[in-house]
């Protein structure tokens, strides 16, 4: 007799344990799965917490520097900005901390930490940055102390011409000489270090520089042959001619000062020619005249007060009109508005401009003559002359450092500066024996570039006194 | 002659029980792991949406020029940058209808956040300092739109954040 037998009861229960266990694999994977996504999303509230507490210190950096310290922080909104405050903060399960080291005065190394547990498992989430304090004002370099100058170098340029012009940027000079077959006119001088200076470039402007001036990138050459040359000098070690200006008439060109988007250039006299224009360097690789006149004679310098844009003011070979006083509001028809008559027939040659106060040199007016003129320009039309002394020819006149720097002929002391915080009252206060006439001088805070008739020693770098 | 043996009666109900037990046991637990999947989807809609919509305006706030709304110290419910990009100045963080949305310039206004999401809260302090570029800190609650699941309330998530302007003008 055959039985089918049904199953056990045995089997059943093994059946049922059997699909407990896969079930139950399940079941915790599926748990697994869920307590994963709750890490992952308080890994990602941990992440923004962190990175709120480097925006935070960012924010008290630019609140003030001062205020972060070193050591463990933490942060709080206090008043609607951050602060430190503790040494932590808390924000439901997650605890935060800011750790600031200072490796120098003005780096701080950021570190927020933002830690919690999570499902019995402590987790963290770490931030670090470097934080400066890039918007400390730095003073600018001490002037030094320009009433007592001294020669620190000489340069000798190649060939035996002299150097006729300069103009100072910082540490580095631009030179221009007298024209020479096979040597080159126009010279980039780097004296960062003042007493072994180093040429840097050069370049053959095939005629006489008798005027620099540089701005930007840009260097503005008047010349003999094409009285305007432009030379960009972004890279000092090759500077390149980028257009030169050949103007009506055979003046050459004398000297060039800017003034914002504005250069003006002398020139000798020729015939009824221009011997002044007015140019617009707003697009600084092409000048654009807007203006020229005939004044009555050969010009020689010109300068502009800082303070004012309406009147150049010209040393002039006019024998009437050694200062002249240009209106340059409108270039179309300019003249001479005002001007100062000095006795004899000497030249001027040099002239600055401080504020209302214009400083005149002339050529040697022999004997007792005073070629160091101190004149009143308030009244750009009317100019008068309010202290003189008697030096010999001088060839320019610089007024930067507060002083001005006078070159001259004169033997012993070819340079001299003078405080004219008293306009009134012709206040030499140091002298300096070069070797040569100055014939040029650029001036900048650190440095001032002397160019002298010396050919074995052109260029003459100047040093305050610290 | 030959009998199959059937089962007893108190084997067969016995049978029934164990059957019936096992099923209730394993339904529940399939019920569970259902509705644990759909919560799980809804958190990581709120976590994500919420997220990305916060690296979002973050993101902007630093590369913006200036904060024009809320002023210094205020709050407010909305957050207007001023951009340096003239295609997308000004850019308005707001929220309609629990929805985060953006406008660009004069772009037409474009939703940030999914409709599985709600915003039912956001809250723009601006933390700057005086005569700091802006500072802003975030508050935004955000909820699933899955109303209920199973007994639970729906997953929400409060997002906090903080970003600091990084241009100087």
């Amino acid at each position: 007799m055959r039985f089918a037998n049904g199953q056990s009861l045995i089997e059943v229960l093994l059946a049922v344990a059997i699909f407990s266990i896969v079930m139950g694999a399940i079941v915790f994977s599926f748990i697994d799965i869920y307590r994963g996504s709750f890490y992952s999303v308080n890994r990602t509230d941990g992440f923004r917490l962190a990175q709120e507490g480097i925006e935070a210190t960012r924010a008290i950096r630019d609140r003030s520097f001062a205020e972060l310290v070193s050591g463990t922080h933490g942060i709080a909104l206090s008043g609607a900005q951050w602060s430190f405050s503790g040494t932590s903060d808390t924000s439901a399960l997650f605890t935060r901390t800011i750790e600031i080291a200072s490796p120098d005065v003005d780096t701080r190394y950021v570190t927020s930490t933002v830690s919690w547990v999570d499902g019995g498992q402590p987790r963290s989430i770490v931030l670090a940055t470097i934080i400066k304090n890039w918007e400390k004002s730095i003073a600018p370099p001490s002037a030094g102390n320009w009433t007592n100058p001294s020669l620190a170098s000489t340069v000798n340029l190649p060939g035996n011409t002299n150097a006729l012009s300069a103009a100072a940027s910082g540490t580095i000079g631009f030179i221009g000489r007298q024209s020479s077959s096979g040597n080159d006119e126009f010279y980039i001088i780097d004296a960062t270090s003042s007493t072994s200076p180093s040429v840097l470039g050069y370049l053959n402007i095939s005629g006489r520089v008798y005027g620099v001036a540089v701005t930007g990138t840009y260097a503005y050459l008047a010349t003999s042959g094409r009285e305007l040359q432009v030379v960009d000098v972004s890279n000092l070690s090759s500077p390149s001619l980028v257009t030169r200006l050949n103007l009506p008439g055979g003046g050459d060109g004398r000297d060039v000062a800017i003034q914002g988007n504005r250069l003006y250039l002398t020139r000798r006299n020729s015939g009824s020619r221009p011997v002044f224009h007015v140019f617009d360097i707003s697009n600084p690789a092409s000048p654009v005249e807007l203006g020229s006149a005939n004044l009555g004679a050969g010009e020689y310098d010109v300068a502009l007060s800082e303070v004012g844009t309406s009147f150049a003011f010209i040393a002039s070979a006019r024998n009437a009109q050694e200062l002249q006083a240009v209106n340059v509001t409108n270039p179309v028809s300019m003249g001479v508005g005002g001007s100062l008559n000095l006795s004899g027939n000497a030249n001027a040659y040099a002239v600055g401009v401080s504020g209302t106060v214009a400083y005149l040199g002339t050529a040697n007016r022999g004997g007792a003559g005073n070629e160091f003129n101190v004149v009143n320009v308030a009244t750009p039309t009317s100019p008068t002359n309010i202290a003189s002394a008697s030096y010999q020819s001088i060839n320019v006149i610089r007024v930067a450092n507060g002083l001005v720097f006078a070159g001259m002929d004169y033997a012993a002391n070819e340079l001299v500066v003078f405080d004219m915080s008293d306009p009134n009252t012709i206040n030499a206060v140091a002298t300096l024996n070069l070797s040569a006439p100055v014939l040029g001088l650029g001036m900048s805070t650190e440095r001032g570039f002397a160019v002298t008739a010396d050919n074995s020693n052109e260029v003459q770098i100047l040093i305050p006194a610290p | 002659m030959k009998y199959h043996q059937g089962f007893t009666l108190i084997e067969t109900l016995f049978y029934i029980m164990i059957l019936s037990v096992f099923l209730s046991i394993s339904s529940a637990l399939l019920i569970q792991v259902l509705q644990g999947m759909q919560k799980t989807d809804a958190v990581y809609a709120v976590n994500e949406g919420g997220s990305s919509a916060m690296t979002r305006m973050l993101t902007t706030i630093r590369n913006a020029d200036s904060v024009t709304l809320p002023l210094q110290g205020a709050t407010s419910s909305q957050l207007t940058l001023t951009m340096p990009g003239t295609s997308s100045n000004p850019t308005i963080f707001l929220v309609e209808n629990e929805v985060l949305k953006v406008k660009e310039g004069t772009a037409a206004t474009s939703t940030l956040t999914a409709k599985t999401i709600r915003i039912k809260d956001i809250v723009f302090t601006n933390v700057a300092a005086t005569s700091s570029p802006g500072s802003i800190h975030i508050d935004m609650s955000v909820s699933s739109t899955a109303s209920d699941i199973g007994t639970g309330n729906a997953p929400e998530n409060i997002f906090t954040g903080s970003a600091t302007i990084r241009r100087r003008l």
